[in-house]
């Protein structure tokens, strides 16, 4: 139902190594509280998953293709796992920094050049094949997304706070 | 026009769901909502592209009916019942109520399937059937799991 790689070559070598680096956010000390953490890792995941849904995967779109074939591989589930460092470490270093006002613009357009750096890296080693994608596309991808993740953050923190407003 | 339709009820359907009142906390909803995601996308994934047993339209206006049901409807509608089953105490009214969003994704996913949303290649309804069983069970698994580490802070 998964059909393994045919060719163990530099994109599988990519992902194992991402997600081998991606454990060391387990040394981190814990700043968030649980609950929280697990919806972070959830939509770290969620987000890639649906943008691939939507423009990559089956759609008539058909962006861009993941690691070999254009088949759901073992190695595209796994991908899921080299997300969730990502989406972790820019929530942790945001309640870390506490940036403010403009600081908070430049926070979020150092993570889109990180974002962008690291996905020219897994189009280079051919994680992501483009098929009319571009890289520059992605500049404006990350802008919203990391948005949208610190806004997400927000909106929890602030629901946190306020244990007394638990009805939805 | 199917298109224009399907939004406005999906549409409804949220704004319906956001404004009544309900016993989960907004945490078990964003939890739901994403492990609904995750769980729907993989299987089909499964099923649409390896095997290729459901095949989607690549018609774009059918294309973005089918999206629009596993972004907002078929989340919305496992939610809206796992809510309910906080209603209840017996086990047996519970699964009961967890069985009523697996017959009505499966009748949904079969509508899809007579709008030609869905192209059948190697397709039944028990597989639809077991498809949702297994979603929906394993998602209720999930959502007890983190519902007892909400409790634990204090946040249920």
């Amino acid at each position: 139902m998964l059909p393994l790689p045919k060719h163990f070559d530099e994109n599988e070598w990519c992902i194992i190594i991402c997600i081998i680096l991606g454990l060391f956010i387990l040394k981190l000390p814990n700043r968030l509280p649980t609950s929280i953490t697990v919806l972070i890792v959830l939509l770290s995941m969620s987000i890639p998953k649906v943008l691939d849904q939507i423009i990559a995967a089956i759609s008539p779109y058909d962006l861009y293709r993941i690691t070999d074939t254009n088949k759901y591989e073992l190695f595209d589930l796994l991908l899921d796992l080299v997300y969730i460092p990502f989406g972790y470490m820019c929530i942790y270093l945001y309640d870390l920094l506490h940036p403010r006002n403009i600081q908070i613009a430049v926070y979020i357009l150092c993570w889109t050049l990180f974002a962008v750096g690291f996905e020219f890296i897994l189009v280079k080693m051919h994680v992501f094949n483009y098929q009319g994608w571009e890289l520059v596309y992605s500049f404006s991808s990350y802008l919203v997304t990391i948005t949208t993740f610190l806004s997400f953050y927000k909106i929890l923190l602030y629901w946190s706070k306020n244990k007394d407003a638990n009805v939805t | 026009v199917d298109l224009w339709i399907f939004l406005f009820i999906s549409l409804f359907l949220l704004i319906c769901f956001c404004v009544t009142p309900k016993r989960m906390h907004l945490y078990e909803i964003f939890f739901l909502w994403f492990i609904i995601w995750m769980f729907t996308l993989n299987v089909f994934w499964i099923v649409g592209v390896n095997l290729h047993w459901l095949n989607v339209s690549e018609t774009p206006t059918k294309y973005w009916e089918h999206t629009l049901r596993w972004i907002l409807f078929d989340p919305l509608l496992i939610i809206f019942f796992f809510d309910l089953t906080l209603k209840v105490k017996n086990k047996v009214k519970k699964m009961f109520i967890l069985l009523i969003p697996v017959t009505l994704l499966t009748f949904f996913q079969y509508f899809f399937i007579y709008i030609k949303v869905f192209r059948i290649q190697h397709w039944n309804a028990s597989f639809s059937w077991i498809q949702w069983i297994f979603i929906v069970f394993v998602c209720y698994a999930f959502w007890k799991w983190y519902r007892k580490k909400l409790a634990k802070e204090g946040l249920i």
